[in-house]
Protein backbone atom coordinates (compact mmCIF):
# COMPACT_ATOMS: atom_id res chain seq x y z
CA UNK A 1 0.00 0.00 0.00
CA UNK A 2 1.41 3.46 -0.90
CA UNK A 3 2.53 5.54 2.08
CA UNK A 4 -0.04 8.29 1.39
CA UNK A 5 -2.94 5.78 1.38
CA UNK A 6 -1.71 4.08 4.53
CA UNK A 7 -1.26 7.34 6.44
CA UNK A 8 -4.69 8.62 5.35
CA UNK A 9 -6.35 5.41 6.53
CA UNK A 10 -4.49 5.61 9.85
CA UNK A 11 -5.46 9.28 10.22
CA UNK A 12 -9.11 8.34 9.70
CA UNK A 13 -8.96 5.75 12.51
CA UNK A 14 -9.56 8.68 14.86
CA UNK A 15 -12.88 9.43 13.15
CA UNK A 16 -14.28 11.36 10.18
CA UNK A 17 -12.40 14.40 8.99
CA UNK A 18 -12.04 16.76 6.03
CA UNK A 19 -9.26 16.82 3.43
CA UNK A 20 -7.09 19.62 4.76
CA UNK A 21 -7.23 18.35 8.36
CA UNK A 22 -6.24 14.90 7.12
CA UNK A 23 -3.31 16.39 5.26
CA UNK A 24 -2.14 18.09 8.46
CA UNK A 25 -2.63 14.92 10.47
CA UNK A 26 -0.53 12.94 8.00
CA UNK A 27 2.18 15.63 8.23
CA UNK A 28 2.21 15.26 12.02
CA UNK A 29 1.87 11.48 12.20
CA UNK A 30 4.63 10.88 9.69
CA UNK A 31 6.76 13.58 11.33
CA UNK A 32 7.14 15.29 7.98
CA UNK A 33 8.15 12.13 6.10
CA UNK A 34 4.95 12.20 4.00
CA UNK A 35 4.21 15.70 2.76
CA UNK A 36 1.16 15.63 0.56
CA UNK A 37 0.09 18.36 -1.80
CA UNK A 38 -3.57 18.94 -2.79
CA UNK A 39 -3.29 16.65 -5.83
CA UNK A 40 -1.83 13.74 -3.86
CA UNK A 41 -4.42 14.25 -1.14
CA UNK A 42 -7.49 14.17 -3.38
CA UNK A 43 -5.98 11.66 -5.80
CA UNK A 44 -5.40 9.27 -2.89
CA UNK A 45 -8.80 9.95 -1.31
CA UNK A 46 -10.42 9.31 -4.70
CA UNK A 47 -8.60 5.97 -4.97
CA UNK A 48 -9.60 4.98 -1.42
CA UNK A 49 -13.22 5.87 -2.28
CA UNK A 50 -12.97 3.68 -5.38
CA UNK A 51 -11.60 0.81 -3.28
CA UNK A 52 -14.48 1.32 -0.82
CA UNK A 53 -12.10 1.80 2.07
CA UNK A 54 -13.61 5.21 2.85
CA UNK A 55 -16.93 6.97 2.24
CA UNK A 56 -17.79 10.62 1.90
CA UNK A 57 -19.92 11.82 4.81
CA UNK A 58 -20.24 15.52 3.90
CA UNK A 59 -24.02 15.49 3.64
CA UNK A 60 -24.63 13.11 6.51
CA UNK A 61 -24.94 15.88 9.12
CA UNK A 62 -25.07 19.67 9.50
CA UNK A 63 -21.66 21.25 9.51
CA UNK A 64 -20.72 24.11 11.82
CA UNK A 65 -18.57 25.91 9.26
CA UNK A 66 -20.15 27.68 6.32
CA UNK A 67 -17.36 26.58 4.05
CA UNK A 68 -18.23 23.51 2.07
CA UNK A 69 -15.65 20.85 2.74
CA UNK A 70 -15.72 17.18 1.94
CA UNK A 71 -15.68 14.92 4.96
CA UNK A 72 -14.52 11.33 4.87
CA UNK A 73 -14.88 8.31 7.10
CA UNK A 74 -13.53 4.76 7.11
CA UNK A 75 -15.81 1.95 5.99
CA UNK A 76 -15.74 -1.27 7.99
CA UNK A 77 -13.43 -2.67 5.33
CA UNK A 78 -11.18 0.41 5.55
CA UNK A 79 -11.12 0.15 9.33
CA UNK A 80 -10.06 -3.49 9.05
CA UNK A 81 -7.33 -2.66 6.51
CA UNK A 82 -5.99 0.20 8.66
CA UNK A 83 -5.86 -1.96 11.79
CA UNK A 84 -4.25 -4.84 9.88
CA UNK A 85 -1.63 -2.44 8.55
CA UNK A 86 -1.00 -1.14 12.05
CA UNK A 87 -0.61 -4.71 13.37
CA UNK A 88 1.76 -5.53 10.54
CA UNK A 89 3.98 -2.56 11.38
CA UNK A 90 3.86 -3.41 15.10
CA UNK A 91 4.85 -7.03 14.34
CA UNK A 92 7.70 -5.83 12.16
CA UNK A 93 9.03 -3.57 14.91
CA UNK A 94 8.74 -6.40 17.45
CA UNK A 95 10.62 -8.77 15.18
CA UNK A 96 13.53 -6.38 14.85
CA UNK A 97 13.61 -5.24 18.46
CA UNK A 98 16.16 -7.86 19.51
CA UNK A 99 18.46 -7.26 16.56
CA UNK A 100 21.84 -5.86 17.68
CA UNK A 101 22.03 -2.17 16.98
CA UNK A 102 18.22 -1.72 16.99
CA UNK A 103 17.62 -2.01 20.75
CA UNK A 104 15.96 1.39 20.89
CA UNK A 105 12.92 0.27 18.87
CA UNK A 106 9.57 0.47 20.63
CA UNK A 107 6.19 -0.70 19.39
CA UNK B 1 -1.50 38.94 -3.12
CA UNK B 2 -3.10 35.67 -2.14
CA UNK B 3 -5.44 36.08 -5.12
CA UNK B 4 -2.49 35.92 -7.52
CA UNK B 5 -1.36 32.65 -5.97
CA UNK B 6 -4.87 31.23 -6.13
CA UNK B 7 -5.40 32.38 -9.72
CA UNK B 8 -2.08 30.84 -10.79
CA UNK B 9 -2.80 27.56 -9.02
CA UNK B 10 -6.33 27.55 -10.49
CA UNK B 11 -4.78 27.75 -13.98
CA UNK B 12 -2.36 24.96 -13.14
CA UNK B 13 -5.19 22.66 -12.08
CA UNK B 14 -6.18 22.58 -15.76
CA UNK B 15 -3.30 20.16 -16.20
CA UNK B 16 -5.27 17.47 -14.36
CA UNK B 17 -7.55 15.10 -16.29
CA UNK B 18 -11.03 16.54 -16.83
CA UNK B 19 -12.84 13.94 -14.73
CA UNK B 20 -10.58 14.62 -11.74
CA UNK B 21 -10.79 18.38 -12.27
CA UNK B 22 -14.58 18.35 -12.45
CA UNK B 23 -14.78 16.47 -9.18
CA UNK B 24 -12.04 18.06 -7.07
CA UNK B 25 -11.00 21.41 -8.56
CA UNK B 26 -12.67 23.57 -5.89
CA UNK B 27 -11.28 21.31 -3.13
CA UNK B 28 -7.74 21.48 -4.56
CA UNK B 29 -7.90 25.26 -4.65
CA UNK B 30 -9.42 25.49 -1.15
CA UNK B 31 -6.64 23.30 0.29
CA UNK B 32 -3.98 25.33 -1.52
CA UNK B 33 -5.44 28.60 -0.16
CA UNK B 34 -5.42 27.21 3.37
CA UNK B 35 -1.85 26.08 2.93
CA UNK B 36 -0.84 29.58 1.85
CA UNK B 37 -2.50 31.00 4.97
CA UNK B 38 -0.83 28.47 7.30
CA UNK B 39 2.61 27.88 5.76
CA UNK B 40 3.21 30.93 3.60
CA UNK B 41 3.51 31.17 -0.15
CA UNK B 42 7.07 29.86 -0.65
CA UNK B 43 6.59 26.57 1.21
CA UNK B 44 3.13 26.09 -0.28
CA UNK B 45 4.36 26.64 -3.81
CA UNK B 46 7.31 24.29 -3.35
CA UNK B 47 4.94 21.61 -2.16
CA UNK B 48 2.34 22.34 -4.87
CA UNK B 49 4.87 22.25 -7.73
CA UNK B 50 6.34 18.96 -6.55
CA UNK B 51 2.81 17.65 -6.12
CA UNK B 52 1.77 18.71 -9.63
CA UNK B 53 4.87 17.13 -11.17
CA UNK B 54 4.04 13.79 -9.55
CA UNK B 55 0.26 13.70 -9.67
CA UNK B 56 -0.52 15.18 -13.11
CA UNK B 57 1.11 12.32 -15.11
CA UNK B 58 -0.06 9.62 -12.71
CA UNK B 59 -3.69 10.84 -12.70
CA UNK B 60 -3.66 11.09 -16.50
CA UNK B 61 -2.39 7.51 -16.68
CA UNK B 62 -5.03 6.40 -14.21
CA UNK B 63 -7.80 8.17 -16.15
CA UNK B 64 -6.63 6.56 -19.39
CA UNK B 65 -6.48 3.09 -17.83
CA UNK B 66 -9.99 3.46 -16.39
CA UNK B 67 -11.43 4.39 -19.76
CA UNK B 68 -13.56 1.54 -21.18
CA UNK B 69 -11.53 -0.20 -23.90
CA UNK B 70 -12.75 -0.09 -27.49
CA UNK B 71 -13.28 -3.71 -28.38
CA UNK B 72 -11.92 -4.01 -31.90
CA UNK B 73 -12.96 -7.66 -32.39
CA UNK B 74 -16.54 -6.89 -31.36
CA UNK B 75 -16.68 -3.83 -33.62
CA UNK B 76 -15.37 -5.74 -36.67
CA UNK B 77 -17.66 -8.71 -36.02
CA UNK B 78 -20.63 -6.39 -35.67
CA UNK B 79 -19.75 -4.62 -38.94
CA UNK B 80 -19.48 -8.01 -40.71
CA UNK B 81 -22.88 -8.96 -39.28
CA UNK B 82 -24.50 -5.79 -40.63
CA UNK B 83 -22.86 -6.22 -44.05
CA UNK B 84 -23.91 -9.89 -44.23
CA UNK B 85 -27.50 -9.02 -43.25
CA UNK B 86 -27.73 -6.32 -45.92
CA UNK B 87 -26.20 -8.76 -48.43
CA UNK B 88 -28.75 -11.43 -47.42
CA UNK B 89 -31.63 -9.01 -47.97
CA UNK B 90 -30.41 -8.10 -51.47
CA UNK B 91 -29.78 -11.71 -52.52
CA UNK B 92 -33.09 -12.82 -50.93
CA UNK B 93 -34.18 -16.42 -51.32
CA UNK B 94 -30.95 -17.78 -52.83
CA UNK B 95 -28.29 -20.09 -51.43
CA UNK B 96 -26.07 -17.06 -50.98
CA UNK B 97 -28.69 -15.37 -48.82
CA UNK B 98 -28.77 -18.36 -46.50
CA UNK B 99 -25.00 -18.46 -46.25
CA UNK B 100 -24.93 -14.71 -45.55
CA UNK B 101 -27.56 -15.13 -42.82
CA UNK B 102 -25.42 -17.77 -41.18
CA UNK B 103 -22.35 -15.54 -41.49
CA UNK B 104 -24.33 -12.69 -39.90
CA UNK B 105 -25.45 -14.94 -37.07
CA UNK B 106 -21.94 -16.21 -36.36
CA UNK B 107 -20.60 -12.63 -36.52
CA UNK B 108 -23.23 -11.45 -34.01
CA UNK B 109 -22.26 -14.32 -31.68
CA UNK B 110 -18.56 -13.38 -31.97
CA UNK B 111 -19.40 -9.70 -31.38
CA UNK B 112 -21.41 -10.50 -28.25
CA UNK B 113 -18.74 -12.86 -26.88
CA UNK B 114 -15.92 -10.37 -27.59
CA UNK B 115 -17.89 -7.52 -26.01
CA UNK B 116 -18.63 -9.58 -22.93
CA UNK B 117 -15.03 -10.74 -22.65
CA UNK B 118 -13.97 -7.11 -22.18
CA UNK B 119 -16.38 -6.61 -19.29
CA UNK B 120 -15.75 -7.37 -15.60
CA UNK B 121 -15.70 -11.00 -14.54
CA UNK B 122 -18.84 -10.64 -12.42
CA UNK B 123 -20.91 -10.46 -15.59
CA UNK B 124 -19.71 -13.85 -16.74
CA UNK B 125 -22.09 -15.88 -14.64
CA UNK B 126 -23.72 -18.20 -17.15
CA UNK B 127 -27.19 -17.80 -15.71
CA UNK B 128 -27.10 -14.10 -16.56
CA UNK B 129 -26.89 -14.86 -20.31
CA UNK B 130 -30.20 -16.70 -20.57
CA UNK B 131 -31.87 -13.76 -22.29
CA UNK B 132 -29.04 -13.63 -24.82
CA UNK B 133 -29.43 -17.33 -25.68
CA UNK B 134 -33.18 -16.99 -25.96
CA UNK B 135 -33.00 -13.83 -28.08
CA UNK B 136 -30.35 -15.20 -30.46
CA UNK B 137 -32.30 -18.46 -30.90
CA UNK B 138 -35.48 -16.56 -31.69
CA UNK B 139 -33.58 -14.17 -34.01
CA UNK B 140 -32.00 -17.05 -35.93
CA UNK B 141 -35.35 -18.79 -36.28
CA UNK B 142 -36.97 -15.58 -37.47
CA UNK B 143 -34.23 -15.06 -40.08
CA UNK B 144 -34.68 -18.64 -41.38
CA UNK B 145 -38.44 -18.13 -41.68
CA UNK B 146 -37.82 -14.83 -43.47
CA UNK B 147 -35.34 -16.39 -45.93
CA UNK B 148 -37.61 -19.37 -46.64
CA UNK B 149 -40.51 -17.06 -47.39
CA UNK B 150 -38.56 -14.79 -49.74
CA UNK B 151 -39.06 -15.63 -53.41
CA UNK B 152 -36.04 -17.52 -54.85
CA UNK B 153 -33.93 -15.60 -57.39
CA UNK B 154 -33.65 -18.63 -59.70
CA UNK B 155 -36.54 -20.73 -60.84
CA UNK B 156 -37.21 -23.93 -59.03
CA UNK B 157 -36.67 -25.24 -55.59
CA UNK B 158 -33.64 -24.99 -53.29
CA UNK B 159 -30.81 -27.47 -53.76
CA UNK B 160 -30.40 -30.33 -51.29
CA UNK B 161 -27.31 -28.68 -49.76
CA UNK B 162 -29.37 -25.61 -48.86
CA UNK B 163 -31.89 -27.69 -47.01
CA UNK B 164 -29.14 -29.35 -45.00
CA UNK B 165 -27.79 -25.95 -43.98
CA UNK B 166 -31.33 -24.81 -43.21
CA UNK B 167 -31.93 -27.91 -41.08
CA UNK B 168 -28.70 -27.30 -39.18
CA UNK B 169 -29.72 -23.66 -38.57
CA UNK B 170 -33.17 -24.68 -37.29
CA UNK B 171 -31.62 -27.25 -34.91
CA UNK B 172 -29.13 -24.62 -33.71
CA UNK B 173 -31.90 -22.08 -33.08
CA UNK B 174 -33.94 -24.65 -31.12
CA UNK B 175 -30.86 -25.52 -29.06
CA UNK B 176 -30.27 -21.84 -28.29
CA UNK B 177 -33.90 -21.31 -27.25
CA UNK B 178 -33.81 -24.44 -25.07
CA UNK B 179 -30.50 -23.33 -23.53
CA UNK B 180 -31.96 -19.91 -22.81
CA UNK B 181 -35.01 -21.40 -21.10
CA UNK B 182 -32.85 -23.75 -19.01
CA UNK B 183 -30.51 -20.95 -17.91
CA UNK B 184 -33.51 -18.72 -17.17
CA UNK B 185 -34.99 -21.40 -14.92
CA UNK B 186 -31.59 -21.88 -13.24
CA UNK B 187 -31.33 -18.14 -12.63
CA UNK B 188 -34.80 -18.01 -11.07
CA UNK B 189 -33.89 -20.82 -8.70
CA UNK B 190 -30.58 -19.15 -7.64
CA UNK B 191 -30.88 -16.99 -4.49
CA UNK B 192 -30.31 -13.29 -5.21
CA UNK B 193 -27.38 -11.37 -3.77
CA UNK B 194 -28.07 -7.97 -2.32
CA UNK B 195 -25.05 -6.35 -3.99
CA UNK B 196 -22.04 -7.11 -6.14
CA UNK B 197 -19.82 -5.67 -3.42
CA UNK B 198 -20.00 -5.81 0.38
CA UNK B 199 -21.76 -2.70 1.60
CA UNK B 200 -19.80 -0.42 3.91
CA UNK B 201 -21.07 -0.46 7.47
CA UNK B 202 -22.60 2.77 8.71
CA UNK B 203 -21.54 4.70 11.77
CA UNK B 204 -18.00 3.45 11.58
CA UNK B 205 -15.53 3.45 13.29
Amino acid sequence: MPAASMYLLLALLAGENHGYALMRLVDDQSQGAVRMGPGTLYGTLNRLLGDRLIIETTDDRDRADNERRRYYQLTSQGDRVARTELDRIRLLVNQFRGVPGLEGLSA
Amino acid sequence: MSDIHTATYRRLTRLYPKSFRDEYRSDLIAVFEQQIDDDGSVRSWLRAIRDLMITVPSLHLEARMNRPPVNLVAAIAFAVAIAATIGAIFTGGSVYALILVLIAFVAVCIAVLAWRASRPAVLFESTRSWKGFLASGIALLAMIILIVNLPPMEDGDYADGVWYVMFFAVVLSIMLIAGGILLGVAKRSTPKRSSKFPLPAEGNP
